[in-house]
């Protein structure tokens, strides 16, 4: 733990505190005494000997100090709460943080406790940060557990340990990206494929379009995905010849067998099976019987490409040993295809995860330098680069064409093309580091771009960029580049807020809240006698929008001397440009600057900024969230990226390095005998009766089984129904899966946070996911309306 | 429930020949979706454009029946089909501000997994009942919804807690979709569907027998994957007998071009309307940009983007000036698609517009404070509501308002979303 708390420290537990006059947001500002209800369990001596140490580990690190410490600080929006911690890195400010978070933990409403009802939005009065955690996320169980502690002594809630031994991550389909399928199409069927290109947009987590839990098959994708197989495949059989391994005018089922398999091994990535073949021979027997050879292996090709075995990269590993799976040589095959050139294997590792390697660390780092070195490998840092600073959409940001009017589609293709060459070539240099990338003094443009920019250089090299020296002018370094410049602002402006944010979230990793609702904040309107930093600079110096723009403004006031579009500028209005910056609340960071290279030396020299360029690698290589569970993970490859001098090159064969790349954990709920066992609930003991209610709660524990209190209130009424809230108590002193029966006139339309059953002439509830148990003393609302 | 019919769908089209619109003859065919009938709106179109209002510049003079449109104001576009609409005032989204949640709760009512609507959107929910006969069980509609990818913010549809149906914002995609499989020689159309279903119950079995061997979390995603193939099988099997021949493609554009927004929401708006008037399927939805969206209206003069100019304060008349102008735009498009739909015969009899219930909402009322009171919300067409009025609800919950669209569906349920902000319709809705 304590090698981890440096890195702690400069990741999560950042002092972005909004220094607000809390008066002036009544919207926005829970208000004091908000959610508070009939304390439960004040006593200090509820706990455990070790919640402090679980509480800075669980809760603090991974979710307080990076989710809620922007706003519940001293400074912050939500200063006047229950919840308010200090962000200092102490040992008191760590105690004062552990005693506020137990006497918010033992506030309880209808005996939930606060600290669980706010941040998932369940609160009655909301959250004015907005849901931030999900019900049965795993930030919700370890505050959930932390409750459990502070409230009832309750010591044993099983939470991932405290990063001792090598830390894996679930297993996981991935489904290809948009760019993964096309690229694998192209080199599957050897036609140029744009089809992946023009599915609907997936959805996009932390920037990054191929996170695994998000990219999902919906209607739309099916849809489309299914047109898509089918035109691939007719432009695909226009040349036979090229994908069959036989004549196709003498075509046969030996030679269609043939094909099943050898394409359905680059298209599944892995051998097919005795199975696999048979279920695909089978269709071509089917339609070559009736259209004959071309059409039956044209229709398995259409099959195949949409196949889950080909949309998604399976990690189904082998046998599950001690909680932990191995991946499958070919499934590693693939990890390391798709992390380094964004489709599937090369026949190099195919043919290696044939032969049984591919499980060792140094043979599977051998593959990746390999693989990393090769010019291939260009397309995977291209977006990896494009999504991390957010310049994708370099070549359709709006921008006023009249303000503007040199700001030309080619233009904005050569600022794509820069960026991309900037990133492979420090990369691939001598000094490959991120201090290196961030202060660089070489770019590569296109003629067009240069006279754009007023900057000059050689010839074109063989790419038609030209290399251009940019030592001492302030255009140094990535962040100095068109492509950031422009897309990180207004259409007829710069932006120092944009800029700003692109900094806090994607150098820094620091969240931002989001704007406060109650208030106008007002980009101030083009003014012809001020500057942008004249006109903006109330926004950081006057609450009630210091409080947090002074966390994005000042920093982007130091990329002033460049103006919406990228171009580099003096003075603005007649005026001298003033860039000067800061920046405050990252205490790794802080401090006062000049301009983009004053800026990009600040950030060079700090831990966080390494700390967060590896996330960002992480996010996108593993196609993961950053979470509870990846913490040590992501802790780890931090430390190596650190300990390796910042190299990026090394920080991706790294990547391919951890325990994570090799195994996952092994699913509790995939079971070999889906027969035994069963879930529980319907313990002994007779219900109590409540008003017509009865009620009877099967223990998680030992008997006694306590009876249930029920209450039953009608919301509302019309001539042919009615609506009512139903209230259910454990007034027992153990925990109960809640079940009551009750009458119920007519017949249920709605019905929320329970289910139903029949039973005999009542009617049975159960509790949901998030509310079927009940602690002691414990209660639950659900609701229905039904029609008479 | 329709009848199963083994009559094959190149029947309908050869009955079909050249005309857009079906006979009255195919009518027959077309069954009820519900056991009323009565008066309920056969189809649902759901628009919505980004960024709240300015409710002083947004709000008719009068009440009631009694109300007119200020000059200059941003509904005055709509005048002649003032007798058709129901402008919706004082409604609010309880326990939501800002844009991200405003976008989230705006058609879902807030609902989850426990809520009797399941975390649906209404679009998604209306779609579940009545969109079960019909080759599509919705259609997305996107005008440039995705150029920041998919995210809170630039969905609205939910299939269910946090599951997009992701809007489709190519008019040339959407348009291979509606009549991609349609062309040919009717004996090959037949083969190539049956061949395709087959491909759909391999991949299907494919998919059932990996759910076996990967964790609950990655069971659920195939579970979406198998509901969304059985989505495309429905629209292949074409139940709904599709009426129409196809219409020239629309340009091939980008569709992240900024100047070309006009161009691809008049395409899309087209599609849509067609996808209505051919049976393709009953609820559509058009979704202009998104919250926080930064559209710049060049093709009317203005400078600045959307969500910048929604932020102006009362003095700065240029920001104000230009952002009505926007939204007039919008309220403009609006009535273009009322235009058409009054202009598309129902085959049952009638209009388009006399049948379909359409909506058009925003995530956010007053743009500027970030808030979700009296959120605009602009009801149109269909028989069920008493049009021609302007109502103010006095901060309703909107899940009400969410209750009376289902109902003039002809659906029975009484509740939408979160049930703990308001169940029930609202009041007054139905003169």
């Amino acid at each position: 733990m304590n090698d981890n708390s440096r890195l702690h420290g400069s990741m999560w537990a950042v002092a972005l505190g909004c220094a607000a006059a809390l008066g002036t947001f009544g919207a926005c500002s829970e208000g004091p005494g908000g959610g508070s209800g009939a304390g439960s369990g004040t006593s200090g001596e509820v706990g455990c000997p070790d919640d402090a140490t679980f509480f800075q580990e669980h809760v603090y690190a991974p979710i307080l100090g990076q989710k809620c410490v922007v706003c519940h600080s001293e400074k912050g929006l939500a200063k006047g709460t229950h919840m308010v911690l200090d962000t200092a890195d102490t040992p008191a400010a760590r105690e004062a943080n552990f005693e506020a978070i137990r006497d918010v933990a033992r506030i309880a409403l209808d005996g939930k406790s606060v600290l669980l009802l706010r941040p998932t939005g369940l609160h009655p009065d909301g959250h004015a940060g907005g849901k931030l955690i999900d019900v049965g996320s795993p930030e919700y169980k370890a505050l959930s557990a932390f409750v459990d502690r502070v409230v009832k002594g309750e010591c044993d809630a099983a939470l991932s340990p405290a990063c001792e031994g090598p830390s894996r991550g679930n297993r996981m389909l991935r489904r290809l990206s948009r760019a993964e399928y096309d690229a694998t199409v192209t080199d599957l069927v050897g036609i140029p494929s744009t089809w992946g290109a023009a599915f609907g947009a997936d959805t996009v987590v932390n920037g990054f379009d191929n996170n695994a839990s998000a990219l999902v098959v919906s209607p739309l994708l099916a849809d489309q995905a299914r047109r898509a197989a089918e035109e691939i495949a007719e432009a695909a059989f226009q040349s036979p010849a090229k994908l069959l391994p036989c004549d196709p005018a003498t075509g046969d089922a030996a030679c269609a067998a043939a094909f099943v398999n050898a394409f359905g091994k680059r298209a599944f990535r892995r051998p097919l099976d005795a199975a696999d073949s048979a279920r695909y021979m089978a269709l071509y027997t089917t339609v070559a019987a009736e259209d004959g050879f071309l059409e039956g292996t044209k229709t398995v090709l259409t099959a195949m490409l949409q196949s889950p075995y080909f949309l998604y990269r399976t990690e189904i590993g082998g046998p599950a040993a001690e909680g932990v799976v191995k991946l499958t040589p070919h499934e590693i095959a693939s990890e390391l295809s798709y992390l380094f050139w964004g489709t599937l294997p090369d026949a190099e590792l195919f043919a290696a995860a044939d032969a049984g390697k591919l499980s060792t660390p140094d043979e599977i780092a051998s593959q990746a330098q390999r693989l990393l070195d090769d010019p291939r490998s260009d397309a995977v840092l291209d977006r990896f680069v494009e999504q991390w600073l957010l310049v994708g959409n370099i070549v359709n940001v709006p921008k006023d064409a009249t303000l503007y009017p040199g700001f030309t589609p080619a233009i904005r293709a050569a600022m794509r093309d820069e960026i991309r060459a900037v990133y492979r070539k420090v990369l691939r240099s001598e000094a490959p580091t991120l201090p290196g990338l961030l202060t660089t003094d070489k770019t590569y443009v296109s003629p067009d771009l240069a006279v754009f920019y007023g900057v000059s250089g050689g010839a074109p090299g063989p790419d038609g960029l030209v290399s251009v020296d940019l030592s001492g002018t302030e255009r140094t370094g990535i962040l100095a580049q068109g492509s950031v410049l422009a897309t990180h602002a207004h259409p007829n402006d710069s932006s120092p807020i944009h800029r700003g944010k692109l900094v806090r979230t994607r150098l820094l990793c620091q969240k931002l809240p989001p704007p406060p609702a109650g208030f106008n904040v007002q980009p101030p309107p083009l003014d012809p006698t001020l500057t942008t930093r004249e006109r903006y600079i109330a926004h950081s110096t006057v609450e009630p929008c210091k409080s947090c723009h002074q966390l994005m403004d000042p920093i982007g006031f130091g990329f002033e001397r460049f103006d919406g579009v990228g171009r580099y500028r003096t003075e603005e209005n007649g005026k001298p440009i003033d860039a000067s910056g800061e920046i405050v609340s990252s205490p790794h960071s802080d401090g006062t600057f000049d301009g983009v290279s004053g800026l990009t030396d600040r950030l060079s020299q700090s831990p966080d900024t390494g700390a967060c360029y590896s996330l960002q690698w992480l996010r996108f290589a593993y196609g993961i969230e950053e979470g509870v569970e990846t913490q040590c993970l992501a802790d780890d490859v931090a430390k190596g990226f650190e300990a390796d001098g910042q190299r990026l090159d090394t920080l991706l064969v790294r990547l391919v390095k951890t325990a994570h790349f090799l195994e996952r954990k092994a699913d509790a709920d995939v079971d070999p005998d889906p027969g035994a066992g069963g879930a529980g609930g319907a313990g002994g003991g007779a219900g109590g009766a409540a008003q017509g209610g009865s009620g009877q709660g099967g223990s998680t524990g030992d008997p006694p089984t306590s009876d249930l209190v029920v209450t039953v209130k009608q919301d509302s009424q019309w001539q042919t129904g009615y609506c009512d809230t139903v209230t259910v108590q454990n007034p027992g002193n153990t925990s109960v899966t809640w079940e009551i029966s009750i009458d119920v006139q007519g017949m249920i339309t709605d019905l929320w946070n329970a289910k139903s059953a029949p039973d005999g002439a009542k009617t049975k509830f159960v509790g949901v996911d998030y509310n079927a148990t009940l602690g002691a003393g414990e209660s639950v609302s659900f609701g229905f309306c039904a029609t008479l | 429930m329709r009848p199963t019919t083994s009559l094959s769908r190149r029947r309908f089209l050869v009955g079909a020949g050249a005309s857009l619109i079906a006979s009255s003859l195919l009518g027959v065919f077309r069954g009820e979706s519900r056991a009323d009938g009565s008066s309920a709106a056969k189809r649902l179109v759901v628009v919505f454009s980004p960024n709240g209002t300015i409710h002083s510049h947004w709000r008719p003079q009068g009440s009631g029946a009694s109300f007119t449109f200020p000059a200059g104001s941003i509904l005055e576009p709509l005048q002649k089909h003032k007798s058709k609409l129901l402008i919706c005032d004082g409604v609010d989204y309880k326990s939501v501000e800002n844009h991200e949640s405003g976008m989230a709760a705006m058609l879902t009512g807030g609902g989850d997994a426990a809520s009797s609507t399941g975390g649906m959107s209404i679009d998604q929910f209306v779609a579940s009942k009545i969109g079960q006969t019909t080759k599509f069980s919705s259609l997305e509609f996107g005008v440039q919804t995705s150029a920041w990818g998919g995210n809170v913010q630039t969905r609205m549809s939910y299939l269910g807690p946090g599951v997009y149906a992701p809007p489709d914002d190519s008019p040339k995609s959407v348009y291979k979709r509606m009549f991609g499989d349609v062309s040919g020689d009717p004996a090959a159309i037949d083969k190539a569907l049956a061949r395709k279903k087959s491909i759909l119950d391999l991949v299907g079995g494919e998919i059932k027998d990996l759910e076996k061997r990967v964790g609950k979390a990655e069971k659920e995603k195939l579970e979406a994957h198998l509901a969304a193939l059985h989505k495309v099988e429905l629209g292949l099997q074409g139940q709904g007998p599709i009426t129409c021949d196809a219409p020239g493609a629309p340009l091939d554009v980008d569709p992240y071009d900024n100047a070309s927004f006009p161009v691809i929401g008049k395409a899309q708006m087209d599609l849509l309307v067609l996808s209505l008037a051919c049976g393709m399927t009953n609820v559509a939805s058009l979704q202009w940009n998104h919250t926080v969206g930064p559209a710049v209206f060049s093709w009317l003069g203005v400078a600045d983007g959307h969500h910048s100019l929604s932020h102006s304060d009362d003095g700065n008349a240029q920001g104000v000036s230009d952002f009505v102008k926007a939204e007039r735009w919008y309220a403009e498009q609006f009535s273009y698609l009322l235009d058409s739909l009054a202009a598309a015969p129902d085959p049952d009899g009638g209009t388009l517009l006399d049948s379909t219930l359409v909506v058009w909402c925003k995530e956010l009322g007053d743009g500027r404070l970030h808030d979700c009171k009296s959120v605009p919300w602009v009801l149109a067409g269909g028989k069920t509501f008493s049009l021609g009025r302007y109502v103010d609800f006095g901060g309703a919950p909107h899940q009400k308002l969410l209750v009376s669209i289902c109902q003039a569906m002809g659906l029975q349920n009484q509740t939408f979303g979160d049930a703990t902000k308001g169940t029930g319709p609202l009041e007054g809705l139905i003169a």
